[in-house]
């Protein structure tokens, strides 16, 4: 379960890159790191 | 041009149109031709960019916009967006601005509304995430 706030975060986060032909998509690690500077830490959010 | 040239157009139109995009119209706005745009949308969703519904070229999820209604919905002013999840409708929000995000009620009854304004979202609540990061592409349709 995740907080309506924090998953407004977490959407511009994840998808706000996707409109530049230049975007790719982050490497494991900085996805990582990006759930956990939302608190979103632990085994269901390692990718 | 690339496929990221046409993902990225994917993703204006889904934005501006708040409609779901075709190999024609992506055709159209990027000065392809349509067969070109129809091979890069199947690269696209073999890198996992895009979802296509199966043995077609028809969009079915740029995440976070949905190809065709699911009973999640997020709106802005005049403009309504078909949603994948509860996620991906706040998720549109967050690309799009304010609004409102109507998600199916799993324990019956009316839909459940969040609004979001400012970029806050009230009333409060939780989206349950059904699938470990990990395996979000396992059966990206459950996800």
């Amino acid at each position: 379960m995740v907080g309506v706030q924090k998953v407004l975060e977490l959407g511009h986060l994840w998808y706000s890159g996707r409109f530049d032909p230049e975007w790719q998509r982050p490497p494991a690690d900085d996805v990582v790191s990006m759930f956990a500077d939302l608190g979103l830490v632990g085994p269901f959010w390692e990718i | 041009m690339t496929d990221d040239h046409v993902r990225a157009e994917i993703y204006r139109q889904f934005r501006d149109n708040s409609t779901t995009p075709t190999a024609e119209s992506c055709a159209a706005g990027l000065g392809l031709s349509g067969g070109k745009v129809e091979e890069a949308f199947e690269s696209l969703a073999d890198s996992h960019a895009i979802v296509l519904k199966p043995g077609t070229t028809d969009i079915w999820m740029a995440h976070p916009f949905a190809g065709e209604p699911t009973g999640f919905t997020a709106a802005n002013g005049e403009r309504v967006w078909n949603a994948n999840c509860g996620w991906d409708g706040l998720a549109i929000l967050a690309l799009v601005g304010d609004g409102v995000v109507t998600a199916p009620n799993p324990l019956g009854g009316p839909n459940l509304e969040w609004t979001v304004a400012n970029g806050e979202v009230e009333p409060d609540g939780v989206v349950h995430f059904l699938v470990p990061a990990k395996q979000f592409w396992d059966d990206i349709g459950y996800t």
